[in-house]
């Protein structure tokens, strides 16, 4: 979910703002949902440079497209464009393997981690892996499985958005959701990293309620 | 037994991922929730995806290295609204397009077709089309390079004027030979019809001698009796005697075949004789105005094919364009229907150069409508 303070206009507004032309209005859409778009791009393609590169193309195709958007979830509309670009980039992949040079690339250290944000190094570190390994369980999903359990448990999106976001039906999403996290489940429990994410989450707790205890003290 | 427990634990796990989204109803989450504390591995399974479900969330924590906020680099200079303007007569100029390719498609195939069909008389496509290709490929050629192009655009000109030239006259020389072709069809109709109309002649003076023959046969028998009471009737009846006088003078003038008849009744062979030469110089010059009619049409319509082939030729070589091709139209050189029913009997291969001649128009037809097509198209892709 977006935060936004109360006085900040809706994102109807902002869109029609947008459509007369009005670049700051879309730039302010931009900056709501830019992580949110990212995030779909990164665990649709696993590539932080090509996550990068299809969510600027998803914002521009966006701006294009305003005058097609007729309100209601903005959000839904958005994250449909940016699947849409995924998909696009994974059919080029699988056109030309090749040209996948930033897999090739991360598959040797350059993996993305998450941002810092003052955190500690050690939850820091804690949390690359756990991203590293659900990426690859991720990658492993059918399309439109990996598809509907992004927008769900990472993006947050309700039933009837990830329907509207995939263009199918509440039924469909229902299912592909469910298949898919069954899916990742059997891969991480024969991986044995289902066993391990659940000690990362262990530790992960433990860390946080120490911190938490030593933010008090002090 | 199994399916049945396969479809039930596949339809709890399905309930339970609904359940940890909110997406069940009231109902449903108390049904759920006791099937929960029934069974361990429904428990251990929705645990399962819960732990799932929060790491992933450690995606959203995802952020770009740099800002996606778009500048004006990024985007066109016009707004939505006007980029959605211009983009409005898109689909009008793409329905314009799509209709004239498909018409021109549509009419090449149909030349093709009809070419196929007419033993490979396709003298207008071969002109046609390279030139609509030539002229696109030359439009093509100029716009990339101006200055070399002009001379390639010179050349390819005088290249396809050349082909034109040469088509034209071997075109005009096949419709020599389509001419000359149907004026021997037409000579040899006119001298069947002359054989059959001896023929006729003959059948028709044989018939006419046994008819004599028996008439005299006939008299023979009959004339005894009819003298005497002919003789008795004179006697008597005045006005008798003035018609039969009459009818006597009648019959002696009436014809050659007649006197023919009489001479070999007669008694004497020099009257048998002078009848004979008479009937010879009668029925010979019955028979010589016929003769000379039918030779002389004959030679009226050879006279006139081969005018036809001559000023064709030359109309053709004067003017080697395309056009030059509708000018042969049937109507110079169109036959009677009984002599095409001969050709088609009897010269197979003169009816097909007569086909062509009709085939031509309608070809110069079509490859006209795909060329004005063709133009078009090209005028509406430089707009666009």
């Amino acid at each position: 979910m977006p935060d936004r303070p109360p006085e900040q206009p809706d994102d109807d507004a902002l869109a029609e703002r947008a459509r007369d032309g009005e670049l700051d209005a879309f730039n302010l859409l931009v900056r709501r949902y830019e992580r949110r778009v990212f995030g779909l791009c990164l665990g649709m393609l696993r590539s932080p440079a090509a996550a990068e590169d299809a969510a600027q193309d998803a914002m521009i195709a966006a701006w294009r497209a305003l005058d097609g958007y007729r309100g209601g979830n903005f959000a839904a509309w958005l994250m449909r464009i940016a699947s849409n670009r995924c998909r696009d980039e994974l059919r080029r992949r699988k056109r030309r393997p090749s040209a996948s040079l930033d897999l090739m690339v991360e598959e040797h250290g350059d993996a993305w981690s998450p941002p810092d944000e003052g955190r500690s190094p050690e939850l820091a570190a804690l949390d690359a892996e756990t991203g590293r390994v659900l990426l690859v369980a991720l990658e492993q999903l059918p399309e439109e499985q990996r598809q509907a359990v992004l927008l769900s448990d990472v993006q947050g999106l309700a039933y009837r958005e990830i329907a509207e976001a995939m263009d199918s039906s509440i039924g469909t999403v229902k299912s592909r959701l469910n298949r898919g996290r069954a899916r990742m489940r059997q891969l991480l429990l024969e991986s044995g990293e289902l066993s391990r994410a659940r000690e990362r989450q262990a530790l992960r707790e433990r860390m946080e309620r120490a911190a938490t205890e030593g933010g008090r003290r002090a | 037994m199994i399916s049945r427990r396969f479809r039930r634990r596949s339809a709890r796990r399905a309930d339970a991922s609904a359940f940890l989204d909110g997406e069940l109803t009231p109902g449903e989450r108390e049904d759920f929730a006791r099937e929960l504390k029934r069974s361990p591995e429904l428990r251990e399974y929705l645990s399962d995806i819960e732990l799932i479900q929060s790491q992933l969330s450690v995606l959203r924590e995802a952020r770009p290295s740099r800002s996606l906020e778009l500048s004006g680099a990024d985007i066109a200079p016009q707004t939505p609204r006007l980029i959605a303007a211009r983009r409005e007569p898109a689909p009008i100029r793409l329905r314009v397009a799509a209709l004239g390719a498909a018409a021109a498609i549509a009419a090449l195939a149909a030349v093709g077709l009809w070419d196929a069909l007419n033993l490979g008389g396709a003298v207008v496509v071969e002109r046609s089309v390279p030139t609509a290709a030539v002229a696109e490929s030359a439009v093509a050629a100029v716009e990339s390079e101006p200055e070399s192009a002009a001379v390639q655009v010179v050349e390819q000109a005088a290249e396809q004027q050349a082909q034109e030239e040469a088509e034209a006259v071997e075109w005009a020389a096949a419709e020599a030979q389509q001419t000359a072709a149907v004026a021997a069809v037409a000579e040899e109709e006119a001298e069947e019809q002359m054989m059959a109309q001896e023929a006729d002649a003959m059948e028709e003076g044989a018939e006419y001698e046994a008819e004599a023959e028996a008439e005299q046969a006939e008299q023979a028998a009959w004339a005894p009796q009819a003298e005497q009471t002919a003789a008795a009737e004179e006697e008597t009846d005045p006005a008798r005697q003035a018609i039969t006088a009459r009818e006597r003078s009648m019959t002696s003038d009436s014809s050659a075949q007649e006197m023919s008849a009489s001479a070999d009744q007669a008694a004497s062979p020099a009257e048998t004789e002078q009848a004979v030469e008479q009937a010879a110089q009668q029925q010979a010059s019955s028979e010589a105005p016929a003769e000379t009619a039918v030779k002389e049409e004959a030679q009226a319509a050879t006279q006139q094919a081969v005018e036809q082939s001559v000023a064709s030729t030359e109309q053709a070589v004067a003017a080697p364009q395309v056009e030059a091709v509708g000018q042969s139209g049937p109507a110079e050189s169109e036959p009677t229907s009984e002599i095409r029913v001969r050709q088609v009997e009897e010269r197979p291969e003169a009816v097909a150069m007569y086909e062509r001649s009709w085939e031509t128009p309608v070809q110069v037809a079509l490859a006209v409508v795909a060329a004005v097509v063709l133009v078009l198209l090209l005028a509406l892709r430089r707009r666009a």
